[in-house]
């Protein structure tokens, strides 16, 4: 039975608590931050070396390789997060508000990037630093949805109340980015003057498509690597009476006098 | 090497935007390391504050974490 | 006020009855939130340029914006007195449903400072040199669309109870969630003026009015329980 599983905690559900995730996370990370190594060093070494320049962008469009992939993180991750807070709410677990708090600040980075490489993308390709296009602009009030989670979690003290709150807001604004999708793309091809449109790439030859999907695994592994290394930091924080705390730092403290440096 | 660099005229758009990325993976690693520290600290202050003994029986393990 | 009833009608009537009367006493407020409407569709003119043709164009952007900003200015109020003194922890725990309650109150809401939006629109609209027809839209798309921005303010409002940050916290939160309603209910205006006509925004404006209601009241009710844990 599930309630018997978590109450003696067998199986998955015994990493739902900070103490056991800890040591977890603490192993995962550096897999990951490989991976993300590995992968962007491929992803890279493709779209800069094997893809052939573009006949109408020319060199330009080497821009897609981190411009699409932080894009698609960015949304991905906010569904991520808001996933973790619909468990939050449904399990009462505070190990998955954590980690949705862990994710948002990369999510509002690679939302904030993705603008910038976008605008910069832009300019040589259609004249102007920035253009209304369904992605961008959906893009841009993913940032501010983003923006809002963290800043309703800040202003709330108590941290049980700020999960729950920011994870019903989560979970509306999740609902909210097909519509809010939806409703740009109606908007950007009503008013159809010109034919900008980043979502119309230019015609992929295969190496791009490799490339620009080696990136995005590479941000995606990092995105993980990232916030499992942020959710650790918030557990201690959050958690910092616990008995697994203090055995945490006893082992850290020794494993960094023997290696002779500072705890990652 | 340096008409590479120059990516057919469009130096300074792709540059700009993969230094762009590159600076914000900077800022974000750094804050990571700052929180972690951070938050070792806090630990360190609560639970010396709940317990003076408790720090005392083991100081170089929470000064190493602290570093 | 005597208690609410036990059902969700009467909860609902109650709630929303309650909340007029407390309007009523505070008419200036009311007042204010309709001025500032005005202001602002003013100063585009200033901040732009006074040409007829520019203004017709972007008159339904304005006047949209203008409504989403004014009906920001009310939803403070919409819990904020009642958390103060008690009355909405009372809310929580009487035996009418809390979402019955809640949309009382976002009911009330939207009559007292909503409605008037929608009946000052013409006014808007003919600073703008729209025509008629173009205004009956605009009228129409607000009474669909400000019904929702209620409903979204409400549960931004109930999360943001017992938050620092206020009113500036409660716009960031808000104004994301309401950039469908701005584009399809500017958007109907402006696909009618074109002679597109106004059905399908005007349709989806509905859905959306339509689905605010179905899970509005849940949604708000859950933010005002987590505001009271």
């Amino acid at each position: 039975m599930t309630t018997t599983a978590i109450r003696t905690g067998s199986g998955w559900y015994r990493y739902a608590s900070p103490a056991t995730f800890y040591p977890l996370a603490g192993k995962m990370i550096p897999w990951f931050a490989a991976a993300a190594v590995v992968l962007a060093a491929a992803g890279l070494y493709i779209g800069f070396f094997v893809a052939p320049t573009d006949w109408q962008q020319g060199e330009s469009y080497r821009i897609i390789f981190i411009h699409v992939p932080t894009a698609w993180m960015a949304m991905f991750t906010y569904v991520v997060m808001a996933f973790w807070c619909a468990v939050s709410l449904a399990f009462n677990a505070r190990l998955s508000a954590m980690m949705a708090q862990a994710l948002a600040p990369t999510g509002a980075m690679f939302a904030f990037v993705s603008l910038w490489t976008g605008a910069f993308w832009g300019r040589p390709t259609w004249g102007t630093y920035w253009v209304w296009d369904a992605r961008l602009t959906s893009t841009l009030v993913l940032l501010f949805l983003y923006l809002g989670f963290i800043a309703l979690r800040a202003s709330i003290d108590d941290p049980r109340r700020a999960d729950r709150a920011a994870a019903l807001l989560a979970l509306v604004g999740v609902v909210n980015v097909p519509i809010i999708y939806f409703s740009v793309r109606w908007w950007n091809t009503l008013h159809q003057g010109s034919s900008i449109s980043m979502t119309a790439a230019p015609k992929m030859a295969q190496t791009m498509l490799v490339g620009m999907l080696l990136m995005s695994l590479a941000a995606w592994a990092y995105t993980i690597a990232v916030t499992l290394h942020r959710v650790r930091s918030i557990m201690l924080e959050r958690e910092a009476l616990a008995g697994w705390v203090g055995e945490a730092a006893a082992a850290e403290g020794t494993a960094a006098a023997a290696a002779g440096g500072a705890p990652r | 090497m340096s008409e590479w660099l120059a990516m057919g005229g469009y130096g300074f758009y792709v540059w700009s935007a993969y230094g762009v990325l590159a600076i914000a993976l900077a800022v974000e690693l750094a804050s990571l390391r700052r929180r972690r520290h951070t938050s070792w600290q806090r630990v360190a202050e609560l639970r010396a504050a709940r317990e003076p003994g408790a720090q005392a029986a083991a100081p170089a393990a929470f000064e190493e974490a602290v570093k | 006020m005597n208690a609410p009833a036990d059902d969700a009608l009467g909860g609902l009537w109650w709630a929303c009855r309650r909340d007029l009367k407390l309007a009523m006493r505070s008419r200036t407020e009311l007042a204010v939130i309709v001025v500032f409407f005005l202001l602002v569709t003013s100063l585009f003119p200033l901040a732009v340029s006074p040409d007829p043709e520019l203004l017709r164009s972007i008159a339904p952007g304005i006047a949209w914006v203008a409504a989403l900003l004014a009906s920001l200015l009310g939803l403070s109020r919409l819990f904020a007195a009642d958390h103060a003194d008690g009355t909405l922890e009372q809310m929580v725990l009487a035996p009418a449903p809390l979402p019955a309650l809640v949309a009382g109150k976002v009911l009330a809401h939207w009559l007292a400072t909503g409605v008037p939006l929608v009946l000052l629109a013409p006014l808007a609209g003919l600073q703008f040199g729209l025509a008629a027809d173009a205004i009956a839209v605009l009228a129409a798309s607000l009474a669909l669309g400000t019904p929702i921005l209620s409903w979204l303010g409400a549960i931004a409002a109930a999360l943001t109870l017992g938050a620092r940050g206020g009113a500036s916290l409660l716009a960031l939160l808000v104004l994301p969630l309401a950039v469908p309603v701005l584009i399809f209910g500017a958007g109907a205006v402006e696909s009618f003026a074109s002679g597109l006509g106004a059905d399908a925004h005007l349709s989806l404006l509905g859905a959306g009015l339509i689905l605010a209601w179905v899970f509005g009241p849940a949604a708000a009710a859950l933010a005002v329980r987590i505001a009271h844990e």
